[in-house]
């Protein structure tokens, strides 16, 4: 079905058609029933969509056209005739319609002054001399004829160019900043010093500060040629009535004013459509027609009585400072809801921050558990592997123990060994040969369970790799105490000579300070025995 | 906008278009121009210097007069409706005098080149665009490169326009229709709108303003008395309304019948006054 309305529809409907959908995703059959209703304006149709259907805009529309009345917010088409005749109307009924205009935000183009190309510059200097020889010629002149009568006198002699508020001769273009500074200046050195609180500043970021405020934005344009104005400033504007008005806090008045020979002034008069001056427009929110909607609320062209002007500015702001009002309450309301989110929401944060603390917390201690149980697996691990070689190399090692000389072999080494009390061999004697290292002792000593069982265990040809043996005992004589090292170089001959009385210490591989200790025990325990 | 507070602009421009129908119609062109040897030398017809700019005696100028006095209505509305007139009526009257004048002067200098004074009003037209060149401030600016359009401003080449340029486009062509005479009354037009501006003119000229009635303005102390009394009804009014505690929009609406009993009541005040 839709399809088939699809086909149906032409070109701009069509367009009108998905301009409609991308803004309110709506379904296309809804779409192109709504569209219809609205006889295809998609401003009308969105319109409908957002605010619903009881008010029928086109209708409003049709109305509104048929009063010469057209919102500014539909195209409008006119002609010469036409506006002729709406003129006509127009200019005697001043226009009364329900919604306010649109107050645009304007933001001037900044122009860039660019010296021209020096061939043109030197094509242009003779004409520059030649306008200055010119005013110069025509000073003298207007200078002799001074004599005449002050009527038929030019007001060049007698005031000079025309300077300032009135003056338009290099009136360049600056930031709106500098332009407002400017305006209030000229406006001063015009009507005297005043109090007038004109905003330093463009229209834009008055706009902007009404808006975000809540303020009227007082928007005073002035042509500073026209017959009106000084009668109005005079009059009107400087009315201490007016001026203590505008200046009051209570009242959330901004004055913007410029000079419509400024070129934002000027884009100013264009986009509030202003025909007449001197021209003040009350500009403010208008909740009612859009919740970020500067309207246009009051106009007031033309010079009128201080009383009319004051009487017409507060009508507009009573009429429109309700709604503000409300916005106002409304703004305090979500201020204070937002305040208490944000509360809320840096509590559940700290709250969530001291989990997240907790946990990890226990997570480190549970991964330091884990490494310490890990460690001590390996540790187990290692030392199996440890004692599996010490097996594996004792094994070897006691193979090659060289054998006891026979007792009718002089060159011998007699040992007498106290073996430690643990393993029970108890004293043990042995012939060495005297050339035998003192390691071949050692190597004796450690082994000597595994000679002593003699058993028929399997060959070991090999050491085991990656092992360096490390004898946990000492040897030692008695009397005088003296350790002797398992060297592989020093022979027993040397060291024991031709007999010793040894001791076997247990050495338990803790730091030195404690098998000093227990050296001087195993002294002690030494003497005990003897 | 269109012709909202310029009455003068539509007047001038109902004036020149009806006028020159008119002089097409009733065959009447041939009064509106001025020949040098003919008119001035032979027959001595010095009316011709005031009647010479009230209309065109061909179309196309007629519209791109329009077009500009259209463009220009500005002028009017920066300065009132009285003033504007004001300057019209002396621009008109130096118009009258300064070119034709000039041209009996020119004649003889450039051997007959300067002889022919096109009818229409060309040098008001310029007098009313200078102040225009004086008072308006361009909104933009655009520029037509002959190179390729650079990052930056530097090195390049093309011509710079602001919104301004198109209308003084229109009324130089305006000035260059009927070569050379338009062009001079152009050009003293032009002079003559700055002079006045500059206060380079006697300054009765710059002063004088048309009487009032003339423009159907009224007195600021009977609009001030209206004022009050208009006041003073929408004060009831708006307490009639303000006390039922009504919207703005409703508000607005309610006054609309106060604001029209105001202007019957404004009628029935002049018919009192009358009698």
């Amino acid at each position: 079905m839709a399809d088939v309305d699809l086909e149906q529809l032409s070109p701009s409907q069509q367009e009108a058609l998905q301009q409609y959908v991308q803004v309110t995703n709506q379904d296309t059959a809804d779409a192109v029933k709504i569209l219809e209703r609205s006889q295809w304006s998609v401003q009308i149709a969105i319109a409908k969509f957002f605010d619903g259907e009881e008010a029928d805009p086109v209708a409003e529309a049709a109305a509104a056209a048929s009063a010469h009345d057209i919102p500014r917010e539909s195209a409008r088409l006119e002609n010469l005739q036409e506006s002729l005749l709406a003129s006509e109307v127009r200019s005697s009924r001043a226009p009364r319609r329900n919604r306010t205009d649109v107050a645009p935000r304007i933001v001037p183009q900044q122009s860039i002054t660019r010296r021209p190309h020096w061939l043109i510059g030197l094509l242009l200097t003779p004409f520059g001399w030649g306008w200055s020889a010119a005013s110069t010629i025509f000073r003298t002149l207007f200078y002799v004829l001074s004599f005449l009568p002050a009527p038929l006198r030019p007001r060049a002699i007698t005031q000079g160019l025309a300077t300032g508020f009135k003056g338009t001769n290099g009136r360049r273009m600056l930031m709106p900043r500098d332009t407002a500074a400017r305006f209030k200046r000229e406006f001063d050195e015009e009507y005297g010093a005043n109090e007038v609180p004109f905003f330093e500043g463009g229209l834009a970021q008055a706009h902007d500060l009404a808006k975000k405020e809540l303020k009227f934005l007082l928007v005073i344009l002035m042509s500073p040629e026209h017959d009106d104005t000084e009668s109005f400033v005079k009059e009107t504007l400087l009315n201490p009535d007016v001026v203590s008005y505008i200046k009051d806090p209570t009242n959330n008045i901004i004055l913007w004013g410029g000079n419509v020979l400024d070129s934002e002034a000027y884009q100013v008069a264009t986009e509030y459509s202003c025909t007449k001056f001197p021209f003040t427009a009350v500009v403010c929110l208008t909740p009612k027609e859009g919740s970020t909607r500067m309207g246009i609320v009051k106009r007031l062209v033309g010079p009128m009585p201080a009383e009319t002007y004051l009487s017409e500015i507060q009508g507009a702001m009573e009429r429109y400072g309700a709604d503000l009002n409300g916005v106002r309450a409304e703004r305090v309301a979500q201020e204070v809801a937002r305040n208490l989110r944000t509360e809320q929401d840096s509590a559940y944060e700290r709250s969530l921050a001291i989990d997240r603390e907790r946990a990890r917390q226990k997570r480190e201690a549970a991964a330091a558990a884990e490494a310490a149980e890990r460690k001590a697996l390996e540790e187990a691990e290692a030392a199996a592997l440890r004692e599996q070689k010490r097996q594996q190399w004792k094994a070897w090692r006691s193979q090659r123990i060289t054998a006891e000389p026979p007792t009718s072999e002089k060159n011998v080494v007699r040992v007498a060994l106290k073996m430690p009390e643990d393993t029970g061999a108890g004293r043990i004697t042995r012939r060495f040969p005297q050339d035998a290292p003192m390691e071949e002792l050692y190597a004796f000593v450690e082994c000597y369970d595994v000679l002593s069982s003699e058993e028929a265990s399997e060959k070991v040809t090999s050491p085991p790799e990656d092992y360096e043996h490390e004898y946990m005992f000492r040897i030692a004589s008695t009397l005088p105490r003296e350790v002797y090292e398992p060297s592989t170089t020093a022979t027993m001959g040397q060291k024991i000579g031709r007999s010793g009385n040894l001791i076997v210490e247990e050495v338990t591989g803790d730091s030195d300070d404690e098998t000093d200790e227990e050296e001087d025990g195993g002294e002690d325990q030494v003497v005990g025995n003897r | 906008m269109s012709f909202t507070n310029t009455p003068v602009t539509r007047l001038i421009l109902l004036g020149i278009v009806s006028a020159s129908t008119l002089a097409s119609l009733l065959d009447i062109k041939h009064y509106f121009y001025i020949l040098v040897d003919t008119h001035v030398w032979r027959y001595r017809q010095l009316w011709r210097f005031l009647i010479y700019q009230l209309c065109y005696t061909n179309s196309t100028e007629v519209l791109f007069g329009v077009i500009t006095l259209y463009q220009l209505r500005i002028v009017e509305r920066m300065w009132g409706s009285r003033k504007y007139a004001s300057f019209l009526v002396v621009s008109y009257l130096l118009t009258s005098i300064v070119p034709p004048s000039l041209t009996v002067v020119l004649r003889p200098l450039t051997a007959g080149w300067f002889n022919y004074i096109p009818a229409g009003p060309t040098p008001i037209i310029f007098a009313v665009l200078a102040q225009y060149h004086a008072m308006i401030p361009h909104l933009y600016k655009y520029r037509i490169a002959t190179s390729q359009a650079p990052p930056t401003d530097e090195a390049f080449s093309g011509v710079t326009f602001s919104d301004k340029s198109l209308k003084y486009a229109i009324a130089v062509h305006l000035a260059l229709l009927q070569w050379p005479g338009s062009l001079l009354g152009a050009i003293i037009g032009w002079v003559v709108g700055y002079s006045w501006r500059e206060g380079l003119l006697p300054s009765s000229f710059v002063r004088w303003r048309m009487p009032g009635w003339m423009l159907g303005l009224r007195s600021q102390r009977r609009r001030s008395e209206f004022e009050g009394l208009r006041r003073m009804l929408e004060d009831e009014g708006s307490a009639s309304t303000t006390g039922a505690a009504t919207g703005a929009a409703q508000g607005q609406s309610a006054n609309q019948p106060e604001r029209r009993r105001t202007m019957g009541q404004q009628i029935m005040d002049q018919f009192r006054d009358v009698l």
